[in-house]
């Protein structure tokens, strides 16, 4: 009797979570079975990375790479659905299949080459250290001992790591996770520097006041963004690449290029 | 806070409203009623049912709730024999409601085990069932006793509703997130804090109004 | 012959509690059963009200087996013979055990109300003839906790006889009452079991006993002492 109640009582418990997980909103669990004519393509992002991929006020998604991936879609004739993901999850969410690319200013490392296929580079970028107006710091020797923030999981990062004695000399590298809040950090001054994105950090200061920040003419070397795909998807990479190439030619991007980003 | 800004943060506020009030209803109509059941099971006398809720207890109050929503999204898909892809939706659900199914179940158990036996033993003498006893008799007195321990895991949920972020849902503390960064202001965490706050004063009213009811008798 | 008790032994573990006990009850009796703390007297109580299981020996009422023991075997009473010999028999617990979440009158129309398909207007009407024998008469919208002990006695003594039982046990019945409510106690007790009810009352109070009791059981060290009063 007891036990039966027990046995009851599990399968009660079982059929309210089927129902649940059969009620809930049902977004596709998308590609886990690669079909032969697929049209729709979901596009990671982290939708709070100006100027790249965010929110405008009235909430819709704008930004270089937005513009970039709508002319694609078009010229492909695909769909493109925009889906925000945690950036720390980036890569677990292309390998799980629940997005298919990558594209939101990621930045084309040989430490991420292993995990995902890159298209050509699209768009040139530096990591740049940047600095309070007043600060006495001009070069990098002389963070000897300070504060350095960085977005967590991000290129500045491995840019950083890739100086193993800078990161020695300085007092603690801190990680956040969006460079919004790690530029909050040092108008704080609880950091001493900030390395970043040269395209993220060039918009935040214009918003911010430009009077404010200095920007080292040192910085952690030039690199490329790309978009990434998964290692098997290489017919989606090439068509990818040629739609942008076509763009290149044309003129298209030159244009989308002009709208985001001021050439002095 | 400029105009602009509220411009974009209300509409964006509202929008994750609909995440994170959905995310704390669905999981307080789930989790309640089940952790019901679920104190009733690992009380059960039937050793190895009572042990196998008792580690899932452990596993869901021992580790992260975080965790808990990235191993449902993108790791129970590797589970041998019973993996499946949940959509984002379905993970965030199924990872809340596990994990306060777990918290209300001890509460509820703690509750049930401070009713006086010699309640049963009347009840028994009195010729109720044994299902008869449990709704009619002893639930009533545990809810009155667990009403402030459960209202304190509500608040605590409201709160909780953020973890989404790491799915990707746009929550309430999300939408100040993008505000923030695209006018580079402080000012909508602010604005979303005192969100918070409004949320969580209704609900000490609501709450407070529930133990006012279950007041009739000490 | 209402109540038999043949050759009932109870132990717990290693200890034994009581062993080989027999003695009847019979209509309208009043039965006291003495001993000190620890004798087994209440234990032996829980065994009639199936609230413990004996090891051996049989319990018989009116005519019901709860217990018996056949080739050296205990056959205990099935669910529906339970459900019938369980309205044949109350208990006021030392305690009470009154649901605290219901009035006066929930608690006595809860559990007529869930063993008889009986309209609730009847079963109420019942509770209102108990409410005034006990004199609760005002207090059936009241919750336990306002009323004093031995006012809520009496409600536990109105919810054993709801379903109109033929024994009513006593656990303590003294043990939290002043002179006042003691003696009232006493004229309903006398009250009940001139109405024919068989009544078995366990307790220390060897004064109680002296005033109401027409049969006395002694419990010292497992065994029993049965002795006739001089009470009318």
């Amino acid at each position: 009797m007891k036990k039966f109640m027990s046995i009851k009582l599990v399968a009660l418990l079982l059929l309210t979570l089927t129902l649940l997980i059969g009620c809930s909103n049902n977004e596709p669990a998308t590609s886990k079975t690669p079909e032969e004519k697929k049209t729709t393509y979901v596009m990671g992002l982290d939708d709070t990375f100006a100027p790249m991929g965010f929110r405008d006020e009235k909430g819709q998604l704008i930004g270089f790479d937005i513009d970039l991936a709508n002319e694609v879609s078009k010229r492909l004739g695909i769909t493109i659905e925009f889906q925000p993901i945690d950036w720390s999850m980036k890569e677990t969410e292309l390998n799980a299949g629940n997005i298919d690319f990558i594209w939101n200013g990621y930045t084309i490392t040989a430490e991420r080459q292993e995990k995902v296929a890159f298209s050509k580079p699209y768009l040139e970028n530096s990591q740049i250290i940047v600095v309070l107006a007043n600060s006495d710091v001009s070069k990098k020797a002389d963070l000897a001992g300070k504060n350095v923030a960085v977005q967590a999981e991000s290129s500045a990062l491995d840019a950083i790591n890739a100086e193993p004695e800078f990161v020695k000399s300085i007092n603690e590298l801190v990680e956040f996770s969006t460079n919004n809040e790690a530029f909050m950090d040092l108008e704080a001054a609880r950091s001493n520097a900030l390395v970043v994105d040269e395209v993220l950090a060039r918009f935040y200061m214009r918003q911010n006041g430009q009077d404010k920040f200095k920007v080292l003419e040192e910085d952690f070397g030039n690199e490329e963004y790309g978009i990434g795909l998964r290692k098997d998807d290489s017919e989606l990479l090439k068509k990818l690449d040629e739609a942008l190439d076509e763009m290149k030619k044309d003129g298209t991007y030159d244009e989308i290029y002009a709208k985001w980003f001021s050439e002095n | 806070m400029e105009s602009k800004v509220l411009e974009m943060l209300i509409p964006m506020t509202l929008e994750g409203l609909k995440t994170t009030l959905s995310v704390f209803a669905i999981t307080i109509m789930a989790s309640l009623p089940l952790s019901v059941a679920v104190a009733k099971i690992r009380m059960s006398k039937n050793k190895l049912i009572s042990t196998l809720i008792g580690i899932y207890i452990y596993i869901m109050r021992g580790t992260p709730l975080l965790l808990q929503l990235m191993f449902i999204f993108f790791g129970f898909y590797y589970v041998p024999y019973i993996g499946y892809a949940f959509s984002r939706n379905q993970a965030i659900f199924i990872a809340f409601i596990l994990n306060y199914t777990a918290y209300f179940a001890e509460i509820f158990r703690g509750g049930i085990n401070s009713i006086d036996f010699g309640q049963y033993e009347a009840s028994q003498v009195l010729g109720l069932s044994k299902s008869h006893t449990f709704m009619k008799i002893i639930l009533p007195q545990v809810i009155k006793n667990v009403l402030p321990s459960i209202g304190n895991e509500v608040i605590t949920l409201v709160k909780d509703t953020s973890l989404v972020y790491i799915l990707g849902a746009s929550d309430i503390l999300k939408a100040a997130k993008s505000v923030s960064n695209a006018y580079s202001a402080f000012s909508p965490y602010i604005f979303i804090g005192l969100v918070y706050l409004a949320i969580t004063a209704v609900l000490t009213k609501v709450l407070n109004k529930i133990e006012d009811k279950y007041n009739y008798y000490r | 012959m209402i109540l038999e008790v043949k050759n009932l032994s109870k132990s717990f573990g290693n200890t034994v509690v009581f062993e080989d006990i027999s003695f009847s009850v019979n209509k309208g009796e009043i039965v006291c059963v003495k001993g000190k703390s620890g004798e087994g007297k209440t234990t032996m109580l829980r065994c009639i009200n199936k609230l413990e299981t004996p090891d051996k020996g049989s319990i018989k009422i009116n005519e019901r087996y709860l217990c018996r023991e056949e080739d050296n075997k205990m056959h205990y009473a099935s669910k529906d013979e339970l459900q019938t010999i369980t309205q044949d028999i109350g208990l006021v617990f030392q305690s009470f055990n009154l649901f605290p979440h219901m009035t006066v009158m929930e608690n006595l129309i809860e559990s007529p109300m869930f063993i008889r398909k009986m309209p609730k207007e009847k079963i109420k009407q019942r509770a209102y003839e108990l409410i005034k024998q006990l004199e609760l008469e005002g207090k059936e919208d009241n919750y336990p906790y306002q009323l004093s002990g031995g006012q809520k006695q009496r409600v536990a003594i109105a919810r054993a006889c709801m379903l109109n039982p033929s024994i009513l046990c006593f656990d303590e019945p003294t043990s939290a009452l002043d002179e006042s409510t003691r003696n009232q106690i006493t004229k309903i007790i006398r009250d009940l079991a001139k109405q024919g009810i068989a009544i078995i009352i366990v307790t220390h109070d060897n004064n109680f006993v002296d005033e109401i009791a027409e049969t006395v059981i002694t419990l010292s060290e497992g065994n029993i002492i049965i002795s006739k009063s001089n009470q009318p």
